[in-house]
């Protein structure tokens, strides 16, 4: 095996792994801003580690440069879509998404004392 | 989320199989999902 096919596979792999974690860390967090959170990890490392192993398998071809396209429009897209989520969920519960006097600094509910 | 991971799965895929024509697949889905998370967005601030 050489130095490049274990690369590659080590980048995929670890491509799959992030995608496991981050649906795992969503389903796992109770409130939507933690969940939130759980989707930078596919969308940044694992867009980003598809690239070195398209390019180790492929060559940089045709293939490659959509790799590298899907991977920015990704990053790009994750922060804008993620943090319109948010405002949105902050609508939801607060009538409004601004910053007012009063409203709580973090949107964590406090679990009740049983 | 979904159309995250299905954007990394099929370009997974598509990487795994050898049929590196269908990479457009993966590539119209991530623009496709940009527009669909912020209608998501909008209709779970507005009317959810």
């Amino acid at each position: 095996m050489t130095v490049g096919i274990a690369v590659e596979d080590t980048s995929l792999l670890l491509v799959v792994l992030l995608c496991w974690l981050g649906v795992l860390g969503m389903w796992r967090m109770k409130e939507p801003m933690q969940a939130l959170h759980y989707l930078s990890l596919p969308a940044v490392a694992g867009a980003i580690l598809i690239v070195p192993a398209v390019l180790i398998s492929q060559g940089v071809g045709q293939a490659f440069w959509k790799v590298l396209l899907i991977a920015l429009i990704l990053i790009a897209s994750n922060s804008v879509v993620t943090h319109a989520t948010a405002r949105a969920f902050r609508a939801r519960e607060l009538g409004h998404w601004e910053p007012l006097d009063g409203d709580p600094i973090e949107m964590v509910h406090e679990e009740k004392q049983t | 989320m979904s159309s995250l991971i299905i954007t990394l799965a099929l370009a997974l895929f598509t990487v795994g199989f050898g049929r590196t024509p269908f990479m457009d697949l993966p590539l119209a889905l991530a623009l496709m999902s940009f527009g669909g998370g912020l209608v998501f967005a909008r209709f779970l601030g507005k009317h959810l």
